[in-house]
């Protein structure tokens, strides 16, 4: 039988989650899933859930360029640019995601960590449980 | 629509030695603040101190070991703190780390206002014979290993 809800997640907080993410951070795409050791089961008690919001590879490079602009050449937001591109992960604080994830955490008490994902990249590794 | 970033937000990637708890203690008395919840309050930053996912990746180029650091810290200023106030406690907070021998790189769109632009410039500090960070400075190129 399938998961209805990642480790350590009642299906009420999987659904509170799921709403909460989809509207704070639905422009950066729909397929949101969790994954990392929640999405797998291998939860430990201090783990954080790892949300993905997987994109296309132009969408992916369409987010980066809106949220990174055009750095400082040889600065070290250029290198963070160019390291995300490489790993096909942009983080929560680059999205300006931080207060969401700072919101769900006091309401869970779970540190929640969202990034984007370019699909097929080097970090886009399952399992995953889609949001409701 | 995505929105544009905020021309405030800093990321600080630090490479501490300690684990996570501790490392936000330092932190916090780093930025002369206090703990909460979701990590550090100072009467000018909030920091969220998190593990670095970027760590996770293929091998940075020479310039960017700073990518592989542990600690990837969200900083945002304090809705009372100009932004004069909020980019000189992002420069001390620097400095702190730096004389305790933590590697720690701004980057942001302020890096340039920063003390030594941010960091990115500057050569990580070394491990002593104990494991622990120490201040004792090498050039960048001869660096292959993660100080920690």
């Amino acid at each position: 039988m399938e998961p209805t809800a990642p480790q350590g997640l009642s299906d009420e907080q999987f659904t509170m989650l799921s709403r909460r993410v989809r509207e704070a951070a639905g422009s950066y795409g729909s397929d949101i899933a969790v994954h990392g050791s929640r999405a797998a089961g291998a939860a430990t008690a201090g783990s954080d859930i790892d949300i993905a919001i997987r994109v296309t590879p132009g969408e992916f490079d369409r987010i980066l360029n809106a949220r990174f602009g055009t750095p400082v050449p040889g600065s070290a937001k250029e290198r963070t640019k160019q390291g995300a591109q490489e790993r096909g992960m942009i983080q929560r604080g680059e999205l300006g995601l931080s207060g969401l994830g700072k919101s769900l955490q006091r309401e869970l008490g779970i540190d929640v960590d969202i990034s984007v994902i370019r699909i097929g990249g080097p970090m886009d590794r399952g399992p995953y449980i889609p949001l409701n | 629509m995505v929105a544009p970033p905020d021309p405030l937000y800093c990321t600080i990637f630090v490479d501490s030695a300690l684990p996570p708890a501790e490392t936000r203690a330092l932190v916090a008395h780093a930025a002369s603040g206090h703990l909460d919840v979701t990590g550090v309050v100072s009467p000018e930053l909030e920091v969220t101190i998190k593990g670095n996912g970027y760590a996770d990746g293929p091998s940075p180029a020479t310039g960017a070991e700073f990518l592989t650091y542990r600690y990837y810290a969200e900083v945002e200023p304090t809705p009372q703190a100009s932004r004069e106030v909020y980019v000189a406690a992002i420069g001390r907070l620097l400095q702190d780390l730096w004389v305790r021998g933590i590697p720690a790189v701004a980057a942001c769109d302020f890096e340039d206002e920063l003390p030594e632009h941010g960091g990115r410039d500057r050569v990580p500090a070394s491990l002593d014979s104990d494991g622990h960070n120490s201040p004792v400075r090498r050039p960048v190129g001869a660096l292959g290993e993660r100080s920690r």
